[in-house]
């Protein structure tokens, strides 16, 4: 029993035992990883700025008088922590200094501070001790203590006046074990001045864990006597693992306010939202890997952090790899280019990733609207074509005649392909069709000396159809390192391209099986 | 198309952009900056041709041209860069190609087919070479300004209550 080095943090076998974990972090332990650690664990990092006091910040669970204080941390000129809630790493920062932690069997109440000699002997050990039983109902025999890393006896030199300023407090007696002199030297114990204390306050002597590591003789660990300003902190930790105890759900556990059905049901929310706003946007031509993205970010501002999404242009899924997973599979049905709902939509996840709260059926109805929205009116849009297609064709240097015809043919072809395309569901057949018709018409045209040649009319009228964003698109996502989706796009091009390529040529061996010229 | 003055060129494609714009559904306030993108890198692609010559490199250059305007916009105005682009690629994707192609097997001339069926191809195929190198420089810019990763994602910080409780 006591401390064992796993993965650079010493942890207290004593608290492990009860789901607690008390670790004191070697120099490999950066606030960074430790902040990695609290992502994994889903917990969030509280701490106090640390000045030898002996204040200490109670976070207790369901609390409303405090709800005002909220969002603090670090606590200025704080060296305790206290707290019940499971969703909370408690941490502290030494170099020398002893870190102690306490916890609570019954009540499951954990606690850390940073005593220094200033700490010690204003006695914070015992102040913690005395809130947990004031605060939390603690009784003393249920209390566990483990004494943290801290300089060693025979390194703390201390001068005659700091042994003077203990005499006059303590009596000589209680100080004997923590004080020794070599050569005329004096040397403090700050381990076995705590541990005293604690026991003449009542705690038994096998409930006190203490470690035989030195931060001055262990080279792994900070040192502020070896290292001088150099000295980095070593950062002592605990938290409450929760009664959970697979390693699939410890990184699952909901936080104390939620219960595990609220949790599951804002997963399910959160989820689909997701699903949803991924839809429009890619129904409506978003990139493939924006959504990903998207979508990683906005499970992660709301607290879930394992979300998995796998896009491609035909099929949505989204789930993740905990016990309690949920999965949803989305079919997408009929693609079509609406870059004003893409824009909307993207300004919506915008405001959702800000918002602190969200209410799912004000989301979900918000996000409806946006589906339904119509920047343009339909045959506005489809007159738009005929316009650019006719504005396109006239760089063809050619007569009024035929920009007059590409007008109208765009437009006729454009609106019957839609409505193919809604009928059968099926876009590449509207297109063939399309081009079929518009082929034939042209060359009758022609035949007829209404235009010069078919050729230019033909061109400029297929330009809706080229699959000129099908090729953006694929190459965006192909570059996102997206293949399925990329190689998806690029089928689609082509098929594009086919079906034009197959609607003309049709309708040219129609005209000539017909008697016609080209 | 070789009888055009550049002027004329522009406005004709900078009206088409626009309108392919509204088909697209782009919103309101974007029409009539990713028509004139279209219009200018139509411009840029006729001179290009007039100077260069060729079948790729004028094609490859004029869409390099709108993929930076595309996403330097879009980085600028944070929308997404397919408003800017997509407009302006239109009318170079290779529609008179495959027509000809399609024409030629028609008329059983299989060579000219072939011919106007890998001018087709590789016009796309620069198309899609210059999208992608500058699909890629954003990126790069990016990460190096926004901090996103190559999926987009950004990282967050949560707000998470804390309940004090102080002596």
């Amino acid at each position: 029993m006591g401390y064992i080095l796993k993965n650079d943090v010493y942890v207290i076998e004593e608290f492990s035992k009860y789901d607690v974990f008390a670790g004191f972090g070697t120099k490999e332990l950066t606030l960074e990883e430790l902040e990695k650690i609290s992502e994994r664990v889903d917990k969030i990092l509280v701490t106090g700025t640390q000045t030898h006091s002996k204040n200490i910040v109670i976070l207790k669970k369901n609390c409303p008088e405090s709800d005002a204080l909220i969002n603090e941390a670090p606590f200025p000129d704080t060296d305790g922590l206290i707290t019940d809630r499971e969703d909370l790493i408690l941490y502290t920062k030494h170099a020398d200094c002893q870190g102690i932690y306490f916890y609570d069997t019954i009540n499951r109440v954990i606690g850390i501070c940073h005593s220094g000699w200033k700490g010690s002997f204003q006695e914070i050990s015992i102040e913690m001790i005395k809130l947990m039983e004031r605060e939390f109902k603690s009784n003393i025999e249920n209390i566990i203590v483990g004494i943290g890393i801290g300089i060693s006896k025979e390194i703390y030199e201390v001068s005659y006046d700091f042994m003077e300023k203990f005499l006059k407090k303590y009596e000589k007696k209680q100080l004997e074990s923590s004080f020794s002199e070599i050569n005329g030297k004096i040397y403090f114990d700050n381990e076995e001045f705590n541990k005293n204390l604690l026991k003449m306050y009542g705690i038994k002597e096998e409930n006190i864990a203490v470690s035989d590591q030195c931060t001055y003789k262990n080279e792994g660990l900070h040192s502020y006597r070896r290292d001088k300003e150099n000295s980095g902190r070593n950062l002592g930790f605990i938290y409450l693992e929760g009664h959970i105890k697979t390693a699939a759900d410890i990184f699952n556990a909901p936080s104390n306010e939620e219960t595990r059905d609220e949790f599951l049901r804002k997963k399910e929310g959160i989820y689909r939202i997701s699903l949803y706003l991924s839809e429009i946007f890619l129904k409506n031509g978003g990139e493939t890997y924006k959504v990903e993205g998207m979508v990683e970010s906005l499970c992660r501002s709301k607290g879930i952090f394992y979300a998995n999404i796998l896009v491609t242009p035909t099929f949505i899924v989204m789930g993740d790899d905990r016990a309690d997973g949920i999965t949803f599979v989305k079919n997408i049905k009929g693609r079509t280019i609406n870059l004003k709902k893409v824009e909307l939509v993207n300004n919506y996840y915008e405001e959702l990733l800000k918002a602190d709260k969200v209410d799912f059926q004000e989301v979900i109805i918000k996000l409806r609207k946006i589906d339904k929205h119509r920047e343009y009116s339909e045959w506005f849009r489809v007159f738009a074509a005929g316009g650019g297609a006719a504005a396109f064709g006239a760089l063809f240097d050619i007569g009024i005649n035929e920009i007059g015809l590409i007008f109208i043919l765009t437009i006729t072809s454009v609106y019957i392909s839609n409505k193919i395309t809604k009928l059968f569901k099926a876009g590449i057949l509207g297109v063939i069709f399309a081009c079929i018709m518009l082929g034939l018409l042209s060359f009758y045209g022609a035949e007829h000396g209404y235009i010069k040649s078919s050729h230019s009319v033909i061109i400029g009228s297929i330009l809706p159809f080229l699959p000129g964003v099908a090729i953006t698109k694929s190459v965006i996502d192909l570059v996102h390192g997206d293949y399925i989706a990329g190689n998806s796009r690029a089928i689609e091009a082509t098929l594009a391209a086919l079906s034009i390529g197959v609607g003309i040529g049709l309708a040219m061996n129609i005209w000539v099986r017909m008697g016609g010229t080209i | 198309m070789e009888n055009l003055t550049y002027l004329e060129h522009f406005l004709y494609s900078t009206v088409g952009s626009i309108c392919f714009a509204v088909f697209l559904s782009v919103s309101k306030r974007d029409i009539l900056l990713s028509g004139i993108i279209g219009g200018i890198s139509w411009v840029f692609y006729i001179f290009l041709k007039r100077e260069l010559g060729g079948i790729i490199a004028p094609y490859f250059i004029a869409t390099l041209l709108i993929g930076f305007i595309g996403n330097a916009l879009s980085f600028k105005n944070k929308k997404n860069a397919l408003v800017y682009i997509i407009p302006g690629i239109i009318p170079l994707v290779p529609g008179y190609a495959m027509y000809y192609m399609m024409f030629y097997i028609v008329n059983d001339n299989y060579s000219k087919a072939l011919e106007s069926g890998a001018n087709a191809i590789f016009i796309a195929l620069s198309i899609a070479a210059a999208l992608l190198i500058m699909g890629s420089l954003k990126i790069i810019s990016d990460s190096f300004v926004k901090g996103l990763d190559e999926s987009g994602r950004q990282i967050i910080k949560i707000k998470n209550k804390i309940v004090k409780y102080k002596y």
